[in-house]
């Protein structure tokens, strides 16, 4: 490279740099754990985090732990009677990671926190694993399988913890053959830094939606299931944040902007999101992703797969003794183990809010 | 048709091993669709609507029929509409449902690749005991309609799309109901029209005030949740 191409190039990334550089908030302390980050200081944010826990060779573990926002608050300088308004989260994981939900606490049915702070499952056994209990609980943050995240929000755009809300964090960690956790270990930590009340120009706002009366079958190979959400919203709205979810019989999974009111797929232009890799699915945030989506408008999405033979130590016969349809057609149906499950999850993060929206 | 038979609870029974080589999918004994065409490849498609009941029975829909509203494994509130058809290849069927709200034009909307199975003079359709072969609309938590979910005129569209591109597709005028025995309550409340995410839906009483800002009443005895 010449040098003056070097200076150019210099110059054209100085404002960036700048930019970066006067942030408020420090980049997180990494060292050798990767789960290891620095909480907030007193009266900017606050930490949520896991137990170190074993995830043996063989096991999926997914454990749900609760938190109370005002306690939180407390615990960390905030006035835990008044709301804070969250701009940047950072997320730090033991590698091994399958996925890390939070969310707000809604309706209680099988997963309630009066039954304890943290509530263990394994190998899909547990209330932690039954995506009804969780069926209206708004979603707050995500990570998949790369566990790192640092994202602050556009200016001025934070989401809202009311004093009184139970945030619940849900780790899955997995360690078979499709996904492994070397150190057998599993630990999560996710800073939420805040934001003055007076800085909030606009509320961020979640969807979540699935599919989950899927079969990916021998006689069906390569089926594909569509979908569509709206965010409900008079106004147009930025799509700021993105991913999907599937596992390794997925093949596509693609995210569009949509008008609300159209039965087909809308046009590539419109696309905004696209996965081939079930293990490095792309975790879009802003300012990279900034999608507009017209008022009445919300987000079209689909998830194609190809059927592949299962591993050896399950086989056929150990997918249609999985199978409740008793169909005999070594059929992968929807549920959380990797192996023998498949999923089509989209996790969209927009503004300014309408509503926090679920779509099944 | 036992609904909650295919509930999410599934078990692993063993793990890990190195993973072989993905089969070619119709080179060996196992893997693709074997069914043989239905009807008369050179005649033009045929399909009647269909839907699951509240019993989880087939029900026919045409234009003015109820459709109901029924709970799936993951909660919310679902409409099934599937298809009867021939004359088509029943292998690998784009199946399309759409449920439209016809003050807003707003529609919920659900896509999906089946087979058809086979049933008599030439027929095939959704298969009754396997919700995933229906088009699965995601119609309750109302998020998105104006008006209530139910007892209303909703429009359905249906379509069916083979791999020879063979295309038909209905649009009629339905009323979706709450008339799941055991569950109308709840889906009284979160296929209403005020209905907000997170809403208690008390499955005995309906619905009530939200309580957004609580959520919980009971208090757990760790709030942190983290390591002792």
């Amino acid at each position: 490279m010449s040098a003056f191409r070097s200076l150019v190039l210099m110059a054209l990334a100085a404002p960036l740099f700048f930019a970066c550089s006067s942030e408020p908030n420090p980049p997180p302390t990494t060292g050798a754990d990767p789960a290891h980050i620095d909480p907030p200081p007193a009266g900017q944010g606050f930490q949520i985090e896991t137990n170190t826990f074993e995830v043996p060779a063989g096991v999926e573990k997914q454990d749900c732990y609760f938190f109370r926002v005002r306690d939180l608050a407390a615990a960390n300088g905030l006035d835990p009677e008044s709301p804070v308004y969250v701009n940047r989260v950072q997320i730090a994981q033991k590698e091994g990671s399958h996925h890390m939900n939070v969310f707000r606490v809604r309706t209680i049915t099988g997963l309630d926190p009066a039954n304890g702070a943290i509530q263990e499952g394994k190998d899909n056994v547990g209330e932690c694993f039954k995506s009804s209990n969780w069926a209206d609980w708004p979603l707050v943050a995500n990570s998949q399988i790369d566990g790192q995240l640092d994202w602050t929000f556009p200016e001025g755009v934070a989401n809202e913890f009311l004093p009184d809300e139970w945030l619940m964090l849900q780790t899955h960690y997995v360690n078979a053959s499709t996904q492994g956790t070397p150190s057998g270990e599993g630990k999560v930590n996710v800073n939420f830094w805040t934001i003055p009340k007076e800085k909030v120009k606009a509320q961020l706002g979640t969807l979540f939606a699935t599919k989950q009366s899927i079969r990916v079958c021998a006689s069906n190979p390569t089926p594909s299931f569509d979908g569509s959400c709206q965010f409900k919203s008079d106004v147009p709205v930025h799509i700021i944040g993105a991913n999907g979810h599937f596992h390794s019989r997925g093949k596509q999974f693609d995210m569009f902007t949509w008008d609300g009111v159209s039965i087909d797929q809308p046009p590539m232009d419109q696309r905004f999101y696209s996965s081939q890799a079930w293990d490095e699915p792309p975790m879009l945030t802003s300012p990279q992703l900034d999608r507009e989506v017209p008022a009445g408008g919300g987000v079209f999405y689909t998830c194609s797969y190809q059927w592949q033979m299962p591993e050896a130590s399950l086989g056929c016969d150990g997918l249609n003794a999985l199978d409740k349809q008793g169909a005999d057609d070594c059929c992968y149906t929807f549920g959380p183990i990797v192996e023998a499950n498949e999923h089509c999850n989209i996790f969209v993060y927009y503004y300014p809010k309408s509503d926090n929206i679920n779509c099944f | 048709m036992d609904k909650r038979s295919v509930a999410l609870v599934l078990a692993l029974a063993a793990c890990s091993s190195p993973s072989p080589p993905p089969p070619e999918v119709d080179a060996g004994p196992i893997g693709g669709c074997k069914l043989a065409y239905l009807g008369d490849p050179s005649a033009e498609p045929i399909m009647e609507v269909i839907a699951l009941g509240p019993g989880g029975e087939i029900q026919s829909i045409s234009d003015g029929s109820s459709i109901s509203l029924i709970f799936p494994p993951q909660g919310g509130r679902v409409v099934f509409a599937g298809v009867r058809a021939t004359n088509v290849d029943p292998c690998a069927v784009r199946v399309a449902g759409a449920l439209r709200d016809p003050a807003t034009k707003q529609v919920r909307l659900d896509t999906r690749i089946i087979n058809l199975e086979p049933t008599d003079e030439g027929y095939g359709r959704s298969t009754p005991t396997d919700i995933s072969s229906f088009s699965n609309i995601a119609a309750c938590p109302n998020q998105w309609a104006e008006e209530d979910l139910f007892d209303k005129p909703y429009e359905l569209t249906v379509s069916l799309t083979d791999r020879d591109g063979k295309k038909v597709t209905k649009v009629m005028t339905v009323t979706p109901r709450c008339d799941e025995p055991g569950y109308e309550a709840e889906c009284l409340c979160m296929c209403a029209g005020d209905y907000v995410l997170g809403m208690q839906c008390d499955p005995d009483a309906g619905s009530f005030d939200p309580d957004l800002d609580a959520g919980v009443d009971a208090d757990p005895p760790d709030a942190f949740g983290g390591p002792p």
